[in-house]
């Protein structure tokens, strides 16, 4: 094994154009934020390495192109995800209703199995908001799969969702190898800003 | 940095090498005359200088300036905007694509304080006052990219230019980008080694390609000086300057783990460079040394026949006087292509059909998948024609030597192609000759 880290998980950000993917995965790999982040073509990836639970957790997180017309790339880049993460924009009704479509995308091409999350981003535009929290849980919740609001913006929830996919795959990674089984610790609220986590940057 | 040159201010050099008096009255001397094969010729190897001469040259480039006899493309009524599916979309990335160039092309006039709002946005300014800022910002960048850009050019560059990436599948431009491959193979091996090894598919300059560098780049006056070039040259050029800079970088990539992800992720950064007038340079050398027809011999992959590329110098040619392909009728070639795809079915994702055999033979055989059959049919056709021959030469006169050697092999069936058939050929041959 790679002595730089315990575990390398793959994570995918799928999700309508504009909901915000880029800047989440700005905001987690190089905690910055930018107003206007111009529009992804094809694929794109950061990279950051976490500690969870003593272990050294690399993340290479696999950014899409939201656009239909980028599909035929963007899919072939499921199959090797270990998570992914779906977002949408909670000022944008279209974004939610399409997040159907986008888990289909995952059931046709992604392995069995691989860990999904649901997230709600853009969650400090309160005024705008029309996807209402308990219908997305409600949702989330009938899949059996987590829910979280964030806002790429101020910060909020976004090292949360990281860190729920990242300990939700390496929880299965435990399961299927028969060693151990631990129960979630990570914290979630819904659309409230949380004290930055110690989770370790590179 | 000096601003815009409109109203008079002065005239901002936006070359890297300073011109000479020369080299602009040449230039003045084309635009007057409207020459656009000495204004391409301008555009591919020095640029047109200022961002004044830019919106004279690039309209006389696409032919849409009004001074021309005959326009090209009647121009759009402003107010006939187009209603489609990606109505949104381009609503979506019009609102989120100015950043980059936001200082590069704001009016002289503009106020100090107004000139760095999107990098002062932490600051806590007040929210009203810095959405007024920013709306009026996006207006007068919309209307600048219309003024320099324009529905009507626009037409021009995506229908003769880039129409390969226009289609509603990415399908045709990403065969395209493939050609990268056997540049690559034949330029650097070690790079196209690792390209192998790791499997990568030449997916990293896609927005390189299909935004003519506009994505990446975020220097303003380089990007314009990239879209002098590509006005004045074949729509393929942009594969061309990707090479160049995937073999600028090629020590520092070879360093990188052999690892798909991170191959991918640090060829689609763009690289620190000198001047863009380097890559230029090396990807008009590498596009001579590599025209297409000669990319299609060493590979032999067909490229579509109504591509931009092939069609480019025929449709589009650089004299006003050589008849052109009315706009209208490139929606159909669009549309044989789109056709033709469907008829290479989903086997090769971004392949290539093979070149017809006969136009490969024509260019020195190359062998490429799927040859297997028509190789072994065409050894039996030889090898029966062969044995038919034989048997009637036998038949005729009979008893000679050398026929009979040679009808033996046949017979074998040792491949002639193969060393040890070569050798038995020869030595035969030279007993008939000794026998004469």
């Amino acid at each position: 094994m790679n002595p730089e880290y315990d575990y390398l998980f793959k994570l995918l950000l799928i999700g309508d154009s504009g909901v915000g993917k880029s800047c989440l995965l700005l905001r987690f790999a190089d905690d910055t934020y930018t107003e206007s982040y111009i529009s992804t073509i094809g694929v794109d990836f950061k990279i950051r390495t976490i500690e969870l639970e003593g272990k050294t957790v690399k993340l290479q997180i696999w950014d899409t192109a939201g656009q239909e017309r980028f599909r035929t790339i963007t899919s072939s880049y499921y199959r090797g995800a270990h998570g992914i993460i779906v977002v949408y924009d909670v000022t944008d009704a279209d974004t939610f209703k399409n997040v159907k479509n986008w888990l289909q995308e995952i059931d046709r091409y992604a392995v069995e199995g691989v860990n999904k999350l649901l997230v709600g981003n853009k969650s400090d535009l309160v005024g705008k908001k029309v996807v209402d929290y308990n219908e997305a849980k409600a949702f989330a919740d009938s899949l059996g799969i987590s829910f979280l609001e964030t806002s790429a913006k101020s910060a909020t929830n976004v090292e949360q969702a990281f860190l729920t996919m990242a300990k939700q795959i390496k929880d299965r990674m435990g399961n299927n190898n028969a060693t151990q089984q631990t129960k979630s610790t990570v914290n979630i609220k819904p659309g409230q800003p949380v004290q930055q986590s110690g989770g370790g940057c590179c | 940095m000096v601003s815009d040159d409109d109203d008079g201010h002065p005239i901002q050099r936006l070359h890297a090498r300073e011109p000479t008096t020369l080299d602009e009255i040449e230039l003045h001397d084309a635009i007057a005359r409207r020459e656009i094969a000495k204004l391409r010729a301008i555009g591919a190897t020095r640029g047109f200088l200022t961002r004044a001469l830019r919106r004279q040259v690039w309209p006389i480039l696409l032919r849409v300036d009004g001074g021309e006899p005959v326009p090209l493309v009647a121009p759009l009524d402003p107010n006939d905007r187009a209603k489609t599916d990606y109505e949104e979309q381009i609503d979506k990335d019009v609102r989120r694509s100015f950043v980059l160039f936001a200082e590069d092309i704001r009016t002289p006039h503009a106020a100090p304080s107004t000139t760095n709002e999107f990098g002062h946005r932490e600051d806590g300014e007040d929210d009203d006052i810095f959405e007024t800022v920013k709306a009026r910002k996006r207006a007068e960048l919309q209307r600048m990219l219309v003024q320099v850009v324009g529905h009507h050019p626009a037409r021009v560059v995506s229908l003769y230019y880039l129409r390969d990436a226009m289609h509603e599948s990415l399908h045709p431009v990403m065969a395209q980008m493939r050609i990268l491959l056997p540049i690559l193979r034949n330029e650097n091996p070690d790079v196209f080694e690792l390209f192998q090894e790791v499997e990568l598919e030449p997916h990293f300059c896609l927005s390189w390609i299909t935004t003519w560098f506009a994505h990446d780049i975020d220097r303003f006056d380089d990007v314009c000086r990239l879209f002098d070039f590509f006005l004045s040259t074949n729509p393929i050029m942009p594969l061309y300057v990707s090479a160049v800079i995937v073999l600028s970088q090629a020590d520092e990539l070879l360093q990188q783990d052999r690892d798909f992800a991170m191959v991918h992720s640090f060829l689609s950064k763009m690289p620190k460079y000198d001047s863009i007038e380097t890559w230029i340079a090396h990807a008009l050398r590498l596009f001579n040394k590599y025209p297409i027809p000669g990319i299609q011999g060493i590979t032999g992959w067909a490229f579509d026949d109504n591509c931009a590329a092939l069609r480019f110098a025929h449709d589009f040619p650089g004299s006003l006087r050589h008849s052109y392909l009315p706009i209208d009728q490139i929606p159909a070639l669009m549309q044989t292509t789109v056709a033709s795809l469907d008829g290479t079915g989903g086997a090769q994702p971004f392949g290539f059909r093979p070149l017809p055999l006969v136009k490969r033979v024509g260019r020195g055989y190359v062998p490429v998948d799927g040859d297997g059959q028509t190789l072994l049919l065409l050894t039996a056709l030889a090898l029966g024609i062969l044995s038919v021959s034989l048997g009637l030469m036998q038949q005729g006169g009979g008893g000679h030597e050398f026929v009979q050697a040679t009808g033996a092999v046949a017979k074998v069936g040792v491949p002639v192609m193969h060393p040890e058939g070569v050798a038995v050929v020869r030595h035969l041959v030279m007993q008939a000759l000794a026998n004469l």
